[in-house]
């Protein structure tokens, strides 16, 4: 069974007075094996944020199912969806999303005080993640202190902490210089082998070269799929640059 | 660019931002209405008749000037917090091509909007409430008026002036925080770097130190005279103002460091976020929060105190003056109390009394001889039994070298009095006494009241002694005290019509002389004096708590643009609704009633220097003093929760109007 199944998504925004209709997804399928590393492509308007969206639970499609591991999500009631949220999901974030109230090591416990764990258990599931993404010396700065690669290492942390089913990643080097991004895909790549699966929505080409495979998301259908197979970075990367030159003279047709 | 361009330009910019200026606007027609009732109340021939007026007139003048100038500085800090809110706004226009003297004079332009609005709507507002002012004035003295609304030009004029100069001040103000601003400063001025606090221990306890020695100074200090009490009245204020600046500031800062180092504590699901929140805001809002302290503490000190003053002597009248009038025929001849001379005396004194149309009610009379000089230290006032009992309606026995005391709350110990030869030994002391007022101005503190048998027996011993009129001085009354059922006015013309008549009396009858006293006409004067402070006071407070809430509001406002971004972080993390909401209520609550607990804190040490103050007036009550404090800090911490329930929806609104936006 897939970790995820998106099945025949659909999400319609109305104006207030229900004149116009929008139509950001229209008919999204697909699905997410365990311990894969999924990138979603699409331009600005694509509907890969609402995508990501009604992943996250935060928001309610208008027709279709999203299954997580089993489980169907929009049966979950809205008053458990946040705990839903928190156990089942990590996130990263474009912005980091880190709050300057706290230093790095108490953004990254957030999700676990507010599951109530004891402090001792926050502090040795932190230990290891903090070495893996190489930010035990900065665990007592605030947000303002660091840098940005090291802000959104610390988010990653975060979202690994409470060991999710799924990551989802919304643009995460979009606020970084290109060190810091290429760091950071590293350390997805790694986290990835170490079994954990990812879902990432970029429209960096660099960023989607790094992943197993990449769906492409236009006009709120998935129009086409790349895997990577036994392709390195630079060849995956060149397959997604064709895709996309292919996908922009179809629009240029027409 | 014409002229009805900025004009435009400044109703549509205070139009677009009526969140911050509607209550900004608000205030300033509040204190303006508030100038006026002052400045009215000077002016208006209602008040002129009452007794103790230059003595009003005087309070409200300096009341007057107390308002302006604060009208001035608070509206200053308002002013600064609308400059900045706008500051990306105005950052616009310049980057759009308008130079500085242009949005110089869209500013101008607003403050002229504003000033006109609010000087039309404060002038009309006092206008209409100066009459309910005038009655709550009159009414708090005890005297009667009219219902007729007056319009006082000169106060208007006053009013005026006064707030035109406080608004050219304002724009002042504005423009030259307009001319030390660049473009991108003006845009970028909201989100000015963040720092997080460093908690400072030295800063924090040296706070702490300085509240306690205010305290201290107020609860131990013993002082002699009112210039060293005012003085170091003022001195505790000064140190508890410091104090609390400091406190707000770092000491909060320290405590929340220390909460934090407490890993058991605070990595709990209740604590995390506000705790950590309110290291923050405490760092940043230290400063407000301390002004709203200090603000309410004002109002809770000024009330209390005024209060104690007003009820306190109320109070006082009615122990001083037991009845409406007081007659006290004092003579030198220990013969005169005898019982030919009084009964005549008696009827003479209602033939006079019935000439003037007035029935004495409740009446009784009593002899007394004043001793000083023979006990020692103590002065002593002798009153026969018999009189005792009819006039206070008891029943009490003493055998012959019995007696009973009245000590008027002094230290008296003694088992036995003694006076040459005489010896009466204590059988209890009295509850009850009749207190009559013109002698409670001379009750010192070694002043004791000897209620005898043998009174008659007592003058005699007196009156044969060598020394009497050398170095014993003794004085000989009779006490004839009663009510009228007269109405004040009435009281107050029979007490100048019988004066002479009386003073007849007294030569008739060989009498030094008689002490006449009302309690309409005692009262008026310091009551006048106390009712004009008290009203003072309570305007004073009104504006006051006015100025905190606005504060509080303001503090809302820009606290909820601030957090919208960390809550909608939360909850993208996984905060539930409910959790965010518990979160937000611990730390507003703890944020916004931690000034009023301090408040509170300060009223209480305040109290024994309240209290000191007080006693300079003549006044010890503290019964009554802990009872007129404890309902004026309760009535305020209501006031206050009301504020704070009011505004937090706005808080509310913008932090949860995020959330439903998805």
């Amino acid at each position: 069974m897939s970790l995820l199944e998106v099945a025949a998504l659909k999400k319609i925004y109305s104006t207030r007075f229900g004149g116009n209709k929008v139509e950001a997804l229209r008919d999204v399928s697909f699905k997410v094996e365990r311990g894969e590393y999924v990138a979603i492509m699409g331009e600005s308007g694509s509907g890969k944020t609402t995508l990501l969206n009604i992943l996250a639970a935060l928001d309610r499609p208008t027709g279709g199912r999203v299954i997580l591991d089993g489980k169907d999500m929009s049966k979950i009631k809205e008053s458990a969806v946040a705990a839903y949220r928190r156990n089942n999901l990590g996130f990263v974030f474009q912005d980091f999303n880190l709050l300057d109230t706290f230093t790095l090591a108490d953004n990254i416990y957030l999700p676990l005080v507010l599951a109530g764990r004891p402090y001792k258990e926050m502090h040795d599931r932190l230990v290891p993640i903090a070495s893996t993404l190489g930010i035990q010396k900065l665990l007592n700065k605030y947000p303002y202190e660091v840098s940005g690669g090291e802000k959104q290492r610390a988010a990653v942390a975060r979202a690994l902490i409470t060991d999710p089913k799924l990551i989802l990643a919304d643009e995460p080097t979009g606020a970084l210089d290109s060190r810091s991004a290429d760091e950071l895909l590293r350390l997805f790549s790694e986290v990835n082998r170490m079994g954990q699966t990812i879902l990432m929505v970029t429209h960096s080409l660099s960023a989607a070269s790094t992943a197993k495979r990449v769906l492409f998301i236009k006009d709120g259908v998935v129009f086409h799929q790349l895997y990577r197979g036994n392709d390195t970075d630079g060849q995956f990367y060149r397959k997604i640059s064709d895709t996309m030159v292919l996908l922009a003279a179809r629009r240029d047709r027409g | 660019m014409s002229v009805g361009f900025y004009f435009k330009l400044a109703a549509g910019g205070i139009g677009k931002n009526r969140r911050i200026y509607f209550p900004y606007i608000l205030m300033c027609v509040g204190l303006i209405a508030m100038y006026y009732i002052v400045s009215f109340l000077q002016s208006t021939d209602a008040i002129s008749d009452i007794i103790g007026v230059r003595t009003i007139r005087f309070t409200l003048n300096l009341g007057g000037w107390v308002l302006a100038v604060f009208s001035c500085v608070f509206l200053l800090y308002a002013n600064s917090f609308l400059m900045r809110c706008r500051k990306k706004e105005l950052g616009l226009y310049n980057i759009f091509g308008m130079d500085k003297r242009n949005i110089g004079k869209v500013l101008e332009r607003e403050t002229a909007i504003v000033a006109v609005v609010s000087i039309c709507a404060g002038l009309i507002l006092g206008i209409a409430c100066s009459k309910f002012a005038e009655l709550g004035l009159v009414k708090i003295i005890g005297e009667e008026t009219n219902y007729k609304l007056t319009v006082e030009p000169k106060a208007v004029c006053m009013t005026v002036a006064v707030y035109t100069v406080v608004f050219i001040i304002q724009l002042l103000n504005s423009q030259r925080k307009l001319d030390a601003s660049t473009a991108i400063s003006l845009l970028r001025g909201e989100n000015a770097g963040e720092r997080p606090p460093k908690a400072n221990a030295a800063l924090g306890l040296s706070g702490a130190a300085l509240l306690a020695f205010g305290y201290f100074i107020s609860v131990t200090a013993n002082f002699s005279s009112a210039r060293t009490l005012l003085a170091a009245a003022f001195l505790a204020v000064l140190l508890v103002i410091a104090g609390t600046y400091i406190t707000m500031v770092a000491g909060s800062v320290l405590l929340c460091r220390i909460l934090q180092n407490s890993k058991s504590y605070y990595y709990k699901p209740a604590h995390f976020v506000s705790v950590s929140s309110m290291a923050f805001r405490m760092k940043r809002n230290g400063a407000g929060l301390a002004s709203i302290c200090i603000l309410v503490t004002m109002v809770l000190v000024m009330i209390s105190s005024t209060a104690c003053l007003l009820y306190g002597t109320r109070f006082d009248f009615y122990v001083d003056y037991p009845r409406e009038f007081i007659l006290d025929f004092t003579s030198s001849d220990p013969d005169i109390l005898n019982d030919t001379v009084l009964p005549e005396l008696k009827t003479k004194l209602l033939a006079v009394l019935e000439e003037k149309n007035a029935v004495p009610e409740n009446s009784y009379e009593y002899r007394r001889a004043n001793i000083v000089g023979l006990g020692g230290e103590w002065d002593m006032y002798f009153i026969p039994l018999e009189d005792f009992s009819i006039a206070t309606g008891t029943q009490l026995a003493l055998n012959p070298g019995q007696a009973f005391i009245f000590t008027f709350g002094n230290d008296f110990d003694g088992d036995t009095i003694s006076v040459k030869g005489m010896e009466w030994k204590i059988k209890d002391s009295v509850e009850e006494f009749m207190y009559a007022g013109v002698e409670a101005m001379v009750v010192s503190k070694s002043t004791i009241a000897v209620i005898i048998p043998d009174f008659d027996e007592l003058t005699r011993a007196i009156a044969s002694l060598p020394e009497f009129g050398e170095s014993v001085f003794a004085s000989f009354d009779w006490v004839y005290d009663f009510d009228t059922g007269l109405t004040p006015e009435e009281q107050l013309g029979l007490y100048n019509d019988i004066r002479v008549p009386l003073d007849d009396l007294c030569r008739e009858y060989g009498f030094m002389g008689v002490n006449c006293g009302s309690r309409e006409n005692h009262g008026g004067g310091e009551f006048g004096m106390y009712g004009g402070i008290f009203f003072l006071g309570i305007v004073l407070s009104i504006v006051f708590v006015a100025a905190a809430v606005l504060i509080i509001y303001y503090k809302q406002l820009t606290e909820g643009f601030e957090d919208q971004p960390r809550f909608e972080t939360m909850r993208k993390i996984g905060m539930t609704g409910s959790e965010i909401r518990k979160s937000i209520d611990s730390q507003m609550l703890t944020v916004f009633f931690f000034p009023l607990l301090l408040a509170l804190a300060h009223l209480v040490f305040a109290f024994p220097l309240i209290q000191k103050l007080l006693l300079e007036f003549k006044l010890s009550n503290e019964p009554l003093f802990l009872r007129v404090i404890a309902s004026v800090g309760a009535f305020v911490a209501v006031l206050y929760a009301v504020a704070y329930r009011a505004t937090s929806n706005t808080y509310y609104n913008l932090v949860s109007g995020v959330r439903e936006e998805k």
